[in-house]
C-alpha cells in the first residue's frame, strides 16, 4: 500500500524541513494534515495545496507539514479507520505533532475520535467542514478550526429568483456523510415553505437520478451538492459526474461549489476551495507558535458564498441578466463577437456595403444598358421598316419590269389563243399549250408579288431557319431588273454543304438587300473595261456557322472613310440617308454577329457577316 | 410578203409567246435569247425585220442595234422593252429605230410596226440596189472616161476639158458620148444626179 512512488512525493518536504531546521537552529513545528479524500485530491472540500502553502507562508518559523490522506469516503468501514489509525500510529511512532488539521467532516471525525492515539493534548484544528455540522457537533476541548457557512435555503432561493416560477427543487447528494445534515436543513425549509416542493433524491442509483433528470417539468430546478458514491457503492469524482448529469438535464442545474463550475452548471451560491486557507493558517499558528489553548479559540464561520454563473448555461435557458443578484460574477463569458472581431466586422461590412452597392449599381446600369438596347433595336427595326418601304421606291421601277415581263407573256399569249381559237378548225391543242403558258407566268407574277411582300413586311424578331437559295431568290427577284438597269451583273457562289442559316427571315432579306443595293450601286463605277460585277457568296466555316458575303469590284472604300461607313448618317451616295449600312450592322448584332467590312481603294469592297448554320431538315 | 421576223429576247417566257403570237399571224419568226447569239448567227440577207429587247444581260438592244449600224446591215428595228424612257427611245429613233414599243404591246401595233419595218426595209433594199447599180457603171468607165466624168459634172466646157488633159475638143466629145451610154444618162443634169449620189 506504500508504495515507492509515494515515498519519492515525500522526500522533498522532508529534505526541506531538514534544511530550515539547520537554519534556524530550532525544534520545527510539525503539523499533521490529515485529509479525508485520498492524496489526489478529490472529494476534498478545501485545497490542500493551498492549506500547506498557507501554513508554510504564515508560520514564522520552520514547520513539518505531514499529509495523509485517508480516503474515508471511498472506504467508509470502521475497519478501515482503524487499520488506518495503526498504520499511522507506527509510521509517525516517534513524531510530536505540535497540531492535527483535518480536512472535511469525516477526517474530523476521525481524528477526534482517534485522539488519544496522537495524544489527547494535541490540539485539533479543523477545515473543510460546514457550519451546519459543526453546530450539530458538541466540540471537545482542544478542538477549533474554519467552517464554511452554507445553506441550501439560500441555494434554493437563489435559483428560485434566477428561475422564475421554479415551484419545484430536486437536490442531487450523496445518500450519506455531509448531505444528510444539509438536507436536514432542506426539510427544515420544507416545512418553512410549503409552497416549495422538494425532491430530494439521494441514495438512488446514479443512472436512476440520471432517468430521473431527463424529463423534469419548466418549474423544475435541481440543486447538485456533489456526489462521490451512490447507493450502489460506486464512487465518482464529483464534477466528472456533474458534467455528465448535465447532458442528461432538461433543467438547468445549481450549484455550490466554484470547483462544480464550468461543468455544465448554471451557477449558484458557491464557495471556494481555497477559501479559508489562510484563515485556517492563523489559527494553526496561533495554536502551535503562540500555544494558545485551542479550546479559547472561537471557531470561525465563513461566508465566502458568492453568486457566480456560467454565462454559457444562462444563454441556453435564456435567463435574463437583470436577474441576477447584483455583484454577481459570470463565468465562461464568451467575449461577443463584436469585441472580438470587431475590426473584421467592420471591413467585412464594409466591404460587403460596398460590393452591394457596387451590385446595384451594375445591375441597375445593366437594366438600363439593356433597356436602351432594347429601345435603339426596336427604333432600329422601325428604321429598318422605313428604310425597306424606301428601298421599295427605289426598286419599284426595277419590280413594275419584272411584274410588267409576265403580264406581257400573258397577253401575247392571249391574242395567241384568240387566234387560234378563231381558225378554222380552232386549234384546241395548241391554245391549251398556251393557256399553260398563261398559268405559268400568271404564278410567276404572284411569285413576285410574294417576294415582294415578304420583303417590306413588318414583323417581330423571330429566327428560325432560313433556306439561303430561296432568300436570295426573293431578293433576286424585286432586284433583278435593278442590277441589269445599271448595267451590274448579280451572280451566287454557293459553299458546299451549306443551305440554310438561323435567322429572322425578314431581317437577313433585308440586309442581303441593302448590302446587293450597294455593291450594285459600287460595282456601276466599276473601271471600264471590266462590267460592274456583284457576287452573293456563302460558305460553311466550321460546320456549324456559315459566312454570307457579298463582294463587288466597284472603286472600294477608301481606307480614312472605312471607319465611319457603319454610322448612321454616314453617306457617299448624293440621294439617300445613309441609314443602310447601320441597319445592317444592327441587324447582324441582333443576330449576336458582326458586319465587317474588307476594301481595298479600287479593288471592290466585301461585306461579310457569320450566322449559325441550321441544320438540314 | 414573205420576211424573217427576228426577235431578240431574254426573257423566255415574253420571247416564247411573242414569237408564238406571229407565228399565228402568218409571220416567219427567229427567236434569240440574247443578242450575242443574234450576232453570232450568219444572218442570210433578205427581208425582214428585227423586234429587240433594250435591257438584257449582256449586250443590250441598243449595242446591238450601234453594231448593225457599223456593219451596213439593213435589217429595220423594232425596239420593245418592258420599261423605257424618253432618252432610250429618242435615242434608239435617231440611230435608224423604225419604232418603240413597250410591253405588253397588242398584236395590232406590233404587227403595224413589222409592216412599216418591212416597208422600209423594202425601200432601203431598192436604195441600195440602186447606189449598188450606179457603183457598177461607174465601175465600168475606163480611168480616162471616170477622169472625163469627173471634169463635166464639175461643169466644165469640152474644149476647157480637152485644154486641161490635153487633147482636143473632138476626143472629149467621144469620151461624153460614151459616159452618158455607159451610165444611161438621159440628160447632164441626170449625170451629175447620179454623181452626187456616188458621192461626188
Amino acid at each position: 500500500m506504500f508504495s515507492g512512488g509515494a515515498l519519492c512525493r515525500w522526500l522533498p518536504g522532508i529534505f526541506l524541513a531538514f534544511l530550515s531546521l539547520a537554519a534556524c537552529g530550532a525544534q520545527p513545528y510539525r503539523v499533521l494534515v490529515l485529509d479525508q479524500g485520498d492524496y489526489s485530491g478529490n472529494g476534498q472540500v478545501t485545497d490542500l495545496a493551498a492549506l500547506r502553502a498557507a501554513i508554510t507562508e504564515i508560520l514564522p518559523q520552520s514547520v513539518e507539514v505531514y499529509s495523509e490522506g485517508l480516503d474515508l469516503q471511498r472506504f467508509p468501514a470502521v475497519e478501515h479507520q482503524m487499520r488506518t489509525m495503526r498504520w499511522l500510529r507506527e509510521k509517525y511512532r516517534d513524531k510530536v505533532f505540535d497540531a492535527i488539521v483535518t480536512v472535511g467532516p469525516e477526517s474530523l471525525d476521525f481524528a477526534i475520535r482517534y485522539r488519544r492515539e496522537f495524544g489527547l493534548a494535541t490540539p485539533i484544528v479543523f477545515s473543510g467542514t460546514e457550519k451546519y455540522y459543526i453546530g450539530r457537533l458538541a466540540l471537545p476541548p482542544g478542538v477549533t478550526g474554519v467552517a464554511m457557512v452554507s445553506s441550501i435555503s439560500d441555494a434554493i432561493e437563489l435559483a428560485r429568483k434566477v428561475i422564475p416560477g421554479a415551484s419545484e427543487v430536486v437536490i442531487l447528494g450523496d445518500a450519506e456523510s455531509q448531505s444528510d445534515y444539509l438536507l436536514d436543513i432542506s426539510r427544515e425549509f420544507i416545512e418553512a415553505n410549503v409552497n416549495q416542493q422538494i425532491n430530494v433524491m439521494t441514495g438512488m442509483p446514479v443512472s436512476a437520478v440520471r432517468e430521473a433528470i431527463s424529463h423534469l417539468g419548466d418549474d423544475v430546478v435541481i440543486i447538485y451538492l456533489g456526489i462521490t458514491n451512490d447507493s450502489t457503492g460506486q464512487y465518482f469524482l464529483p464534477d466528472r459526474l456533474l458534467a455528465e448529469l448535465v447532458t442528461s438535464a432538461n433543467q438547468p442545474v445549481f450549484v455550490t461549489r466554484r470547483k462544480f463550475m464550468g461543468s455544465g452548471a448554471i451557477g449558484g451560491l458557491v464557495a471556494d476551495s481555497v477559501d479559508g486557507a489562510r484563515e485556517l493558517a492563523h489559527i494553526v499558528r496561533r495554536v502551535v507558535v503562540d500555544r494558545e489553548d485551542a479550546s479559547a479559540i472561537p471557531v470561525m464561520y465563513l461566508d465566502t458564498r458568492r453568486p457566480a454563473f456560467d454565462m454559457r448555461v444562462l444563454e441556453r435557458y435564456r435567463v435574463d441578466p437583470e436577474r441576477l443578484p447584483a455583484a454577481s460574477e459570470i463565468l465562461y463569458q464568451e467575449p461577443g463577437l463584436w469585441e472580438r472581431y470587431a475590426y473584421q466586422i467592420v471591413l467585412v461590412t464594409a466591404v460587403v456595403i460596398v460590393q452591394t452597392c457596387l451590385i446595384f449599381v451594375l445591375i441597375s446600369e445593366y437594366r438600363r444598358r439593356r433597356r436602351a438596347e432594347m429601345k435603339f433595336r426596336r427604333s432600329m427595326f422601325d428604321l429598318a421598316h422605313l428604310n425597306r418601304t424606301a428601298a421599295l421606291g427605289e426598286l419599284s421601277a426595277s419590280i413594275s419590269h419584272e411584274l410588267n415581263q409576265p403580264l406581257a407573256a400573258i397577253m401575247s399569249n392571249a391574242e395567241s389563243m384568240q387566234v387560234m381559237l378563231q381558225a378554222n378548225p380552232p386549234a384546241i391543242e395548241e391554245a391549251s399549250d398556251v393557256l399553260a403558258d398563261v398559268l405559268k407566268e400568271n404564278q410567276r407574277a404572284s411569285d413576285i408579288i410574294r417576294s415582294m411582300r415578304a420583303l417590306f413586311r413588318k414583323g417581330e424578331f423571330a429566327p428560325v431557319a432560313c433556306g439561303l437559295d430561296q432568300i436570295l431568290q426573293e431578293v433576286i427577284r424585286v432586284l433583278s431588273w435593278h442590277a441589269r438597269s445599271k448595267d451590274v451583273s448579280i451572280s451566287v457562289e454557293a459553299g458546299e454543304g451549306v443551305s440554310a442559316v438561323v435567322a429572322d427571315r425578314v431581317q437577313l432579306q433585308q440586309l442581303v438587300l441593302n448590302l446587293l443595293m450597294n455593291g450594285i450601286e459600287a460595282a456601276q463605277q466599276a473601271s471600264p473595261p471590266a462590267r460592274g460585277e456583284v457576287v452573293f457568296g456563302y460558305r460553311s466555316v466550321d460546320g456549324n456557322s456559315v459566312e454570307l458575303y457579298v463582294r463587288d469590284n466597284g472603286p472600294g472604300i477608301r481606307r480614312e472613310l472605312l471607319g465611319r461607313i457603319f454610322d448612321a448618317h454616314f453617306t457617299t451616295k448624293d440621294s439617300g440617308m445613309g441609314m443602310g449600312l447601320a441597319i445592317c450592322r444592327a441587324i447582324a448584332e441582333a443576330h449576336g454577329s458582326r458586319l465587317d467590312v474588307q476594301s481595298a481603294a479600287g479593288r471592290g469592297a466585301r461585306f461579310c457577316l457569320i450566322l449559325p448554320a441550321a441544320l438540314p431538315t | 410578203m414573205t420576211g424573217t421576223i427576228h426577235i431578240v429576247d431574254d426573257d423566255a417566257a415574253f420571247l416564247k409567246a411573242v414569237s408564238r403570237l406571229l407565228t399565228a399571224h402568218g409571220y416567219k419568226i427567229a427567236a434569240y435569247a440574247s443578242a450575242e447569239e443574234f450576232l453570232a448567227t450568219d444572218i442570210a440577207a433578205g427581208r425582214g425585220c428585227m423586234i429587240l429587247d433594250v435591257r438584257m444581260s449582256g449586250i443590250s438592244g441598243l449595242q446591238t442595234q450601234a453594231r448593225l449600224v457599223e456593219r451596213g446591215d439593213l435589217l429595220p428595228i423594232i425596239f420593245l422593252t418592258g420599261h423605257g424612257d424618253i432618252p432610250m427611245s429618242v435615242r434608239a429613233i435617231k440611230d435608224g429605230a423604225v419604232d418603240f414599243l413597250t410591253k405588253p404591246v397588242l398584236a395590232k401595233d406590233l404587227m403595224a410596226s413589222i409592216d412599216a419595218a418591212l416597208a422600209q426595209y423594202d425601200r432601203a433594199w431598192s436604195q441600195h440596189r440602186h447606189a449598188a447599180e450606179l457603183k457598177a457603171r461607174y465601175a465600168s468607165l475606163t480611168a480616162r472616161e471616170k477622169e472625163v466624168f469627173g471634169e463635166i459634172v464639175a461643169g466644165k466646157l469640152n474644149r476647157v476639158i480637152a485644154s486641161d488633159l490635153g487633147t482636143v475638143e473632138r476626143t472629149i466629145k467621144a469620151h461624153r458620148q460614151k459616159i452618158m451610154e455607159k451610165m444611161c444618162a438621159a440628160s447632164l443634169a441626170d449625170l451629175v444626179q447620179m454623181a452626187v449620189q456616188l458621192g461626188f
